[in-house]
This record gives C-alpha cells, sequence and structure tokens, in this order.
C-alpha cells in the first residue's frame, strides 16, 4: 500500500503502508469503538466520486438507507442537500446525521423545506468529473448513524492514526477489556497483554482498522 | 379551566385571593393567555419589578388532558431583563396540577408592604397564602424539601430561589418535575425576578382528588390521541433521536455545521465537541447508572431528558439540555460534562437561566475575569451569583449589564436577552428570528412547525432572498399558536414531516373543545398573539432599532466559513408586514 493515497497534486501522502490491525469484539465493545465515528475516521475512496458512489457503491451502505436515514450531511462543513452531486476529494470531511431536532435541525436537514434559512453554508453542487485517483477522507458519523452504520465501516474497515488508537485504547475500562476475542496485528496474534505496549511502541504513521462483533 | 386566580399581593391587610370567571380571555391558554393579560393589563412603562407589573403564570388550552406531550406552562410579565413583554415556559408536573384544579392562570399583582416571604397553596378547597420566611433564600433544592416535608411528595410547586429573590435578569422560575425536583425552568427574561418582587417563594399546587379535564365529544378525542401517539412513536426524531440522546443530539451536527458559538461566539466550532455531545453524555448518564431516557411530566412520550449521576453514581442533575451544554460548555471553552452538569444544578439551585448564565460567563470569560476553559472558575462564578456578591449580582444580571460593566464589545444579545446555541451568521435565517422576536434573542420564537403544510400567509419560495423573512415570518406565528396549546415543541418535527399526525394535533383541540378549527384559525391566533406583542413592546419603547443584531455580528467573520450576517435591516423590518 505503500504510497497509495495521494494528493490532488499526486502527491503520495503514506510513505509507509499501514500496519493491519483486526480486532474482534463483543457487541458492547463495538459500540464503544463507534464513537470514534464523532470525531471522524479515514475511509478511502476516489476522488470525484459523489457522496451515493463513495457510500453505497464503495462501502456498502444501502441507497435505502441513504436516502431514507441519513437527513443530515455536511461536506467539509457545508450542508448537502443532493447526494449524487456532491463529490468527495483528497482530505474531504463528510458528516452524516439522522433528522435533527429543532428548528437548527429542520434547516440543516438534506433539500428541508427549510433550507433557504442556511443558504450561505449550503454547499454548491461539484461539476461532474471521471472518477479519479485513490484518495482518504474522513468519515464522521453522528447520533443514531453511529450504531446503525458504524459496525458497518468498522467491520470493512477505516484507517486511523495510531497515537490516536493508542490514546483510544489506553482511555478504556476493565470492562471493556473482558470484552475482547482476537487480536491480530500485521497477522501476529496478540495477547491484550502484549497489544498495547505494541501500540505505544509505534505511534506513528496510520493503522488499517478492522473491528467486528462477536457475541 | 374557567377561572383565573389572582393574588394581590400588595393588597390592605396582607395579600389578597380572589377568583374569577375567565371571562373575555375564553379560549386561549399557555403564552396566548400570559400575553393577553400582560397587554392588556400592565402599563408598558412599568418598572418591571415594581408593583404595576404583574406575573401570569398559565397552562396550556390542552393541559390536564390525556393528551400526551401537554404539559408545558408559560410565564409572562414584563420582563426585568429586556424591558419587553416575556413569555417564558417550562415542563414540569405545574401546567398538568393547575389545570386540572380549573384554573386557566395565576396572575400575581401588585407588591407586597413589608419583606415577607409568601407560600401559597392552591388545592380543591380554594387558595392558602401564608407568611413563610423559613423559605427566604434557600435554594431551590432546599425550598422542595421542605414543601415536601409539610405536603408530601404528591404535589407540584412552582418556585424561585435566591436569584429571584434577589430580583436578578437571569432570575427564572422552577416547575417540579414527576419526582418532585425543581428542575423544569421557565428560564428566560428574568420571569423569577418578577416574581421575588412580589415576594412569593413557592406556590405549591395539589391536585389530589382531582379529574383528568372532560373533552366535548371524548371518542372523537380518544381517536385523535391515539393518531397523535402513533404519529410521535413512529417520526425517528421524537421516537429515536431525543429519546436515546436528547436536545444534546444537536452539539456534533450544530459544530460540524460551523454554527456552534464558540468563546463567546468568536468562533464556530468547538474542538472538544465529541467531550460534550449528546452522544457522549448519554452513554456517561447510563455508565454511571442515570437514564439517558426520562421525561419531565406525566404523559410525555417522547422523554428526552435523563439522569445525570455523579461519579460515585448519586444523582446530580436532570440530563442537561443541548442549550446548557452549549452555554456553560463549548461557548466558555469547558469541555467537562462533569463541570457542567455541576453548573446546571447550581443554576436550578439559585433558579437561573442556562442560556443567559452561560453566555453572561462566556462574556465575563472574554473580560478576563476568568480563562476559557476553566471549569472550576465558571462554577465559582455560579457561586458568587448564588451567594449575592456584587460581582455575583452583576453576573445575574445577565450578559448585557456584564458586558457593560467590564466594557465587553463582543456581546451576544438581543433586546438585552443573551442568544442561544445557534450564531446566526451561519444559519442566517434564525437571526432573522433572534433580531425580531419580540421576547428578545430567543430559538423556540420561530419553531419549524407544520409551514410546509399550513403554508401561513400564502405560498413562500423558500429559497428566494425574502425567503428567510417570510419563514421567519410564518415560524413566529405558528410557534406563538402552539405556545398557547401546552404542547412541547419537540412535538413539532412528527407534526412537520406527517400530515396526519398534524391532523391529529388539530383534532385534538377541535373534539376537545367542541371546535373546528382550521390552519387558518391557527394562523389567526398566533397573529394576534404576536400583535399584542409587539404593541406592548411599542408601547414600552421599543422602535426598529430593537429588532437588530448586535453590531459584531456584521462586522467580525465566523470561522470556519469566514461569513457575517447579511440579512439586510430593511428586510428584518419586513418581518411582521402581513
Amino acid at each position: 500500500m505503500a504510497g497509495s493515497f495521494t494528493d490532488d497534486n499526486g502527491i503520495g501522502i503514506e510513505d509507509k503502508a499501514p500496519a493491519r490491525l483486526d480486532l474482534v469484539w463483543d457487541t458492547a465493545g463495538i459500540s464503544v469503538f463507534v464513537t470514534l465515528f464523532q470525531e471522524g475516521l479515514l475511509l478511502e475512496g476516489q476522488s470525484g466520486a459523489t457522496i451515493r458512489e463513495v457510500l453505497c457503491r464503495r462501502h456498502g451502505l444501502s441507497d435505502d438507507y441513504l436516502d431514507g436515514r441519513v437527513n443530515t450531511i455536511f461536506l467539509d462543513g457545508k450542508a448537502v442537500d443532493n447526494v449524487d452531486s456532491a463529490r468527495i476529494h483528497q482530505g474531504c470531511t463528510l458528516a452524516l446525521s439522522a433528522s435533527m431536532p429543532g428548528l437548527a435541525g429542520a434547516v440543516l436537514r438534506k433539500a428541508g423545506f427549510f433550507s433557504g434559512m442556511r443558504n450561505t453554508i449550503t454547499h454548491s453542487p461539484d461539476a461532474p468529473s471521471a472518477p479519479g485517483k485513490e484518495v482518504l477522507f474522513t468519515l464522521k458519523l453522528f447520533n443514531m448513524l453511529l450504531g446503525q452504520v458504524g459496525p458497518l465501516f468498522l467491520a470493512s474497515g477505516v484507517i486511523i492514526g495510531s497515537d490516536r488508537l493508542t490514546a483510544f485504547m489506553l482511555e478504556r475500562t476493565e470492562a471493556f477489556w473482558k470484552g475482547c476475542r482476537g487480536i491480530l496485528l500485521d497477522g501476529v496474534q496478540l495477547t491484550e497483554g502484549e497489544f498495547v505496549p505494541r501500540l505505544r511502541h509505534d505511534q506513528e504513521g496510520l493503522i488499517r482498522l478492522r473491528v467486528v462483533g462477536r457475541s | 379551566m374557567d377561572k383565573i386566580l389572582r393574588i394581590d399581593m400588595g393588597a390592605e391587610g396582607g395579600p389578597k385571593a380572589t377568583v374569577a370567571p375567565i371571562g373575555n380571555y375564553a379560549g386561549l391558554g399557555g403564552r396566548g393567555l400570559t400575553s393577553a393579560i400582560v397587554s392588556k393589563e400592565v402599563p408598558p412603562t412599568c418598572h418591571p419589578l415594581g408593583e404595576d407589573n404583574k406575573l401570569v403564570i398559565a397552562p396550556g388550552m390542552l393541559s390536564g388532558t390525556t393528551a400526551a406531550m401537554s404539559g408545558r406552562i408559560s410565564v409572562g410579565c414584563k420582563s426585568p431583563l429586556t424591558g419587553g413583554i416575556k413569555e417564558a415556559n417550562a415542563g414540569g408536573q405545574a401546567a398538568q396540577c393547575l389545570a386540572r384544579l380549573g384554573y386557566a392562570a395565576i396572575v400575581l399583582e401588585g407588591k407586597p408592604k413589608t419583606d415577607d416571604t409568601y407560600k401559597v397553596l392552591i388545592n380543591s378547597d380554594g387558595v392558602q397564602i401564608t407568611v413563610d420566611n423559613s423559605l427566604k433564600m434557600l435554594g431551590n433544592y432546599a425550598t422542595i424539601d421542605k414543601i415536601k416535608e409539610q405536603y408530601g411528595d404528591k404535589v407540584a410547586c412552582i418556585s424561585i430561589g435566591p436569584a429571584g429573590e434577589m430580583k436578578l435578569g437571569a432570575a427564572s422560575v422552577a416547575c417540579t418535575d414527576m419526582e418532585m425536583r425543581p428542575t423544569r425552568h421557565a428560564g428566560r427574561g428574568g420571569v423569577g425576578a418578577v416574581m421575588g418582587a412580589k415576594r412569593v417563594k413557592a406556590i405549591v399546587i395539589d391536585d389530589s382528588g382531582c379529574k383528568m379535564r372532560s373533552p366535548k365529544d371524548p371518542e372523537k378525542f380518544k381517536d385523535a390521541c391515539k393518531r397523535w401517539v402513533d404519529g410521535l412513536k413512529t417520526h425517528p426524531v421524537t421516537s429515536q433521536g431525543l429519546p436515546l440522546f436528547g436536545t444534546n443530539v444537536l452539539t456534533n451536527v450544530i459544530n460540524e455545521a460551523g454554527g456552534y458559538p464558540t468563546h463567546n461566539f468568536s468562533m464556530g466550532r468547538f474542538p472538544g465537541h465529541q467531550s460534550i455531545s449528546g452522544e457522549t453524555q448519554a452513554a456517561r448518564e447510563t455508565e454511571r447508572g442515570g437514564s439517558a431516557t426520562h421525561g419531565c411530566h406525566r404523559g410525555c412520550i417522547i422523554q428526552c431528558s435523563g439522569i445525570y449521576n455523579d461519579k460515585d453514581g448519586n444523582y446530580l442533575t436532570k440530563q442537561p439540555e443541548y442549550e446548557t451544554v452549549w452555554a456553560h460548555g463549548g461557548n466558555c471553552g469547558i469541555d467537562d460534562l462533569d463541570v457542567i452538569a455541576q453548573l446546571d444544578r447550581l443554576d436550578d439551585d439559585f433558579g437561573l437561566d442556562t442560556i443567559e448564565m452561560g453566555a453572561t460567563i462566556g462574556v465575563a470569560m472574554e473580560a478576563g475575569v476568568a480563562k476559557f476553559g476553566d471549569g472550576q472558575a465558571a462554577i465559582n462564578l455560579v457561586k458568587e451569583v448564588g451567594q449575592g456578591t456584587p460581582l455575583g449580582r452583576i453576573l445575574g444580571s445577565g450578559a448585557a449589564v456584564t458586558g457593560k460593566v467590564f466594557g465587553v464589545e463582543r456581546v451576544p444579545v438581543v433586546k438585552g436577552q443573551a442568544m442561544p446555541a445557534y450564531d446566526p451568521r451561519a444559519v442566517q435565517g434564525i437571526g432573522v428570528t433572534y433580531a425580531t422576536s419580540p421576547m428578545g434573542a430567543d430559538h423556540t420564537s420561530g419553531y419549524a412547525v407544520a409551514q410546509n403544510i399550513m403554508k401561513v400567509g400564502g405560498d413562500v419560495d423558500p429559497q428566494s432572498p425574502e425567503g428567510q423573512t417570510a419563514l421567519s415570518r410564518e415560524l413566529q406565528i405558528t410557534t406563538a399558536a402552539v405556545d398557547s396549546t401546552g404542547m412541547c415543541l419537540f412535538v413539532a418535527f412528527a407534526a412537520m414531516d406527517q400530515p396526519d399526525t398534524f391532523q391529529a394535533l388539530i383534532d385534538i383541540i377541535n373534539s376537545f373543545y367542541g371546535l373546528s378549527l382550521t390552519g387558518d384559525d391557527v394562523a389567526a391566533l398566533g397573529k394576534s398573539i404576536l400583535k399584542n406583542e409587539r404593541e406592548f413592546n411599542l408601547a414600552a419603547g421599543f422602535s426598529k432599532a430593537d429588532d437588530r443584531l448586535p453590531p459584531f455580528m456584521k462586522k467580525q467573520a465566523l470561522s470556519p466559513h469566514n461569513i457575517v450576517f447579511k440579512v439586510k435591516d430593511e428586510d428584518l423590518d419586513s418581518v411582521f408586514n402581513w
């Protein structure tokens, strides 16, 4: 994977291949992992792909779910009304939420009746473009979406900074660790006792993280 | 609900209660009734803390019935914070109990001639007004403990804390919740100060022996209530988002939009948002044995509140709402939910509006009184308010006063009232309502209820340049009407998205009162309320110049979008042209 992620100028952003970390955790543990999406996790996509293309065609979200349940969307902080005309690019941030309460919730809603009230932060449709280079973008999930689709993205794989994952793991309680069912780092099976020291030892670079649940 | 209780606190020989038929105010409830009485009976130029002001407490039109979500109570007066008319509303048990006793309103009038502290008991036997100086300067929690000792825990209580007794501009009126805790506040505009000026510390409402109010057409009412509940339980916001995460579910979303006022409205995003989000808060409440899903009154099926326990698992406060978490959190640079919960508890106990206090501390932090992010300093500042120190009295008088005292330019107020948790530079349509509402900056004055269904004032292209003001106009009209029903505003989403649910609400009103209201009638009610309120403010000395956001909103660009408030003054002046 070395050098496979590039910015729009074709410059590699990761010279070293990300480590591969596969975790198997109990269901309660998965609900803790998904909270990482509040700050965002990196996903791969093709530059110029629409939100629908990258989420549904690339990462397996259903069209029905995107259209029916993902009702508040931001691309680089701008409210999106059309998932078929907003396109991702290297380094962008895509945030997804369900419908939100209050006037602000109504105003920010995707293609909602009140969208005119936030026209200064509405995302303008991007011009169509041919599928481009492989890029990384940040995916944020909020509220109901954390539990509903967070596990899907975790199971298919996300990318996270090693330092951030280390900090996350160090903050976990004993109860969380009891949910551990398996740790595989770059193909090597580790115990819980071996895992965190390994993470702390190498806090630079990115980790390709997969987390799957097992009861 | 066909009678009004008036208590003349300044009567010769001591406070005197009279009960009279509702008369010309028939058909009104909640905000419609408070604003009608204030606009008709209170001299607009009177001193808000003087004998001529009146404090009107009115349950909604549907309060005391079996209709779900009908437990809001309105508190109205001339505001000591804004100098204009005020309606603030709250949940809790008071509305249901008062309505079942048959009262459409309590009106506190006059001013006592002594400095005694009074307690009022209202039950099916009548009204008792007694001196109880043992309650003087007690916090709301201690006050309720004493009330429980005397009257048990089945009553509802409306009370004020020390802030109300000190007649501070940020003082709230507290209502007890289902657990008889003083956690539900009519917070805005200093209504607690007016209650304090009347020297009424607590109003105990005992509805034992009273039945639910009876509808004119029980079968239609029952059917409409069922459709109403079905609609609320179907919609994802009212059945999932709010019950699971509470109103604080908005933190991450508003932050992502770049509209989350941070460090006294100097930025639109707060780096610590995920530490204080509704998602994080709900997880912590559950983990500590509290609850992330809880109602504020019986008959609530949305259950947007919760129970926040401390680290040892003991009750600390109810789940702080989004506005509170923002005001005391991101706005002050504080990313610790435990600190925010402590501040919420202190506000509830002292009887303070959490929005006003958070905004005020933000202004004080900008002035250098404390550092942004210093949670302990924020706690100490609120304690100063409760203790009534000179600094505390300044802070307790609100953001506008604090800004003047400390020479701060960036003071986020309209008509003297602090702005809530949505920066109008990012969401400009909300700024129109902040600027023009008769209440001062208020996020609940223009709620998205059912404009797309009702089309109040005709078809409006919401995307057009004039759409901002047109939508704000419609939002304010419909919100004023809903505020009269006693319905919680959180029903709005289900009513907005599901025409059948909106119709069920209309059918509930019609079947209960034997009416045949249409959407146009609802709009007419909203317009008449706003007309009363606008006329009061004009007579009190307000002008177009008061319908403006503070100047920094037009000059200081908000990150990350780097935008200023762009709506033109002439457009703001057109909001009430109907």
